[in-house]
């Protein structure tokens, strides 16, 4: 062998070397990317924790890092009933006026139990700015924005009366429905919702004084950590 | 004459790595050129409607976005149309470009990030980062992803 021929016979194999080198460099880089991008999507687990009551912990959020809720204290509004609900609505003795049906809600079709113990809220997942107008609120495009509202439909809430010189106790509620409106939280202090089931077992005061401040009707809302749990009062 | 063979399966080992990076780059190339082209095109109909939870608009957004999403605004679109039997007018939005759009590759996908000027009619205007993620899918990118974090 010639040395000309020598020398190109040792640059080619140091070119196709120091190519396969790059390609697999490149190749672990992107499975590394990978690695690390798959890890830290898998974000849906437990929130902070805001109460323990007998129906389990209630925590802040379903999705970690991301906010669901405009507070975890705030008034419960009296709301009314909704429609669309399968197979038969529930009307009982704490049911209030089983014919003041307010619309269908936000997440409908409805079971029977889910309208029973509904709960609204300004969801997280929403911008609800628009609302303080009397215009309709907009998907907020914010990190977690859309996977809060993969899971908020029919999730379970923990909702417990916080009001001075009213008994304590909780409830387990289902999210049906979304509101009230900001102009309402910034007029009475409401930001959560419920139909006469729930707002007459928890026995608040009316939440609608024109102070936002006050505790009428005052309540702490949290996500079921457990969300098997059975919807109703917490016994 | 082995050593002969040896360095023909070299120089066609070499040339298939030459070509196959040659066409990795060529692809990629015209992959952002078009992407960044789509991007602005998709930005300036989704921040411009007149109503976010109209079925014009929803079916705008279809070529440019993954099942999921359209199904997101879909879902939306219930939640929305409630909010309009109970009297509330629908939110405008009025989008304006501030940036250039930036593409770069990250893993399979395609990221495009630029600012706008937004402005909801009649309630807020602010600046937003805006961020797409393009995947392929079938055969086709779509976003499977959009981020806009308020200035």
């Amino acid at each position: 062998m010639t040395k000309s021929r020598q020398y190109m016979y040792l640059a080619g194999c140091a070119s196709v070397l120091l190519i396969a080198v790059f390609v697999l460099f490149l190749g672990g880089l992107q499975a590394y990317a990978t690695l690390i991008t798959g890890s830290s999507s898998n974000k849906t687990d437990d929130g902070g924790l805001i109460a323990s009551t007998a129906c389990g912990e209630a925590v802040e959020t379903l999705v970690s890092g991301v906010s669901m809720l405009p507070a975890s204290s705030g008034k419960l509004g009296h709301e009314e009933h909704l429609s669309n609900v399968n197979p038969s609505h529930y009307c009982g003795t704490n049911s209030g006026d089983c014919s003041a049906i307010a619309g269908g809600g936000a997440f409908a079709p409805h079971t029977t139990e889910q309208e029973r113990f509904y709960i609204n809220s300004q969801w997280g997942g929403w911008d609800w700015t628009p609302t303080r107008n009397k215009k309709a609120p907009i998907l907020s495009h914010e990190p977690g924005a859309a996977e809060a509202r993969r899971v908020i439909a029919h999730a379970k809430l923990i909702v417990t009366i916080t009001e001075p010189g009213v008994p304590t106790k909780s409830i387990v509620t289902s999210a049906e429905e979304s509101g009230p409106a900001l102009w309402v939280t910034d007029r009475d202090g409401v930001n959560f919702g419920a139909p006469p089931e729930v707002y007459n077992y928890l026995e608040g005061s009316s939440p609608y004084t024109g102070n936002p401040n006050d505790n009428s009707g005052r309540v702490n809302v949290g996500f079921a950590k457990d969300q098997s749990v059975t919807l109703g009062p917490c016994l | 004459m082995k050593k002969n063979y040896l360095y023909l399966i070299l120089a066609v080992i070499f040339l298939a790595i030459v070509i196959f990076l040659g066409l990795s780059f060529y692809f990629d190339v015209q992959n952002k050129k078009q992407l960044t082209e789509r991007s602005k095109e998709f930005v300036q109909i989704w921040g411009n409607y007149q109503d976010e939870a109209s079925t014009s608009y929803i079916n705008s957004l279809k070529d440019y976005i993954s099942v999921e999403i359209m199904s997101d605004y879909q879902n939306n679109a219930q939640t929305i149309n409630y909010y309009y039997s109970e009297g509330y007018e629908p939110t405008k939005s009025i989008l304006v470009e501030k940036t250039e759009p930036k593409i770069k590759k990250e893993n399979k996908n395609y990221l495009v990030i630029l600012t706008a000027q937004r402005e909801l009619v009649d309630v807020k205007k602010f600046e937003q980062n805006i961020t797409l993620r393009w995947q392929r899918i079938d055969g086709a990118y779509k976003i499977v992803e959009i981020i806009a974090n308020d200035n």
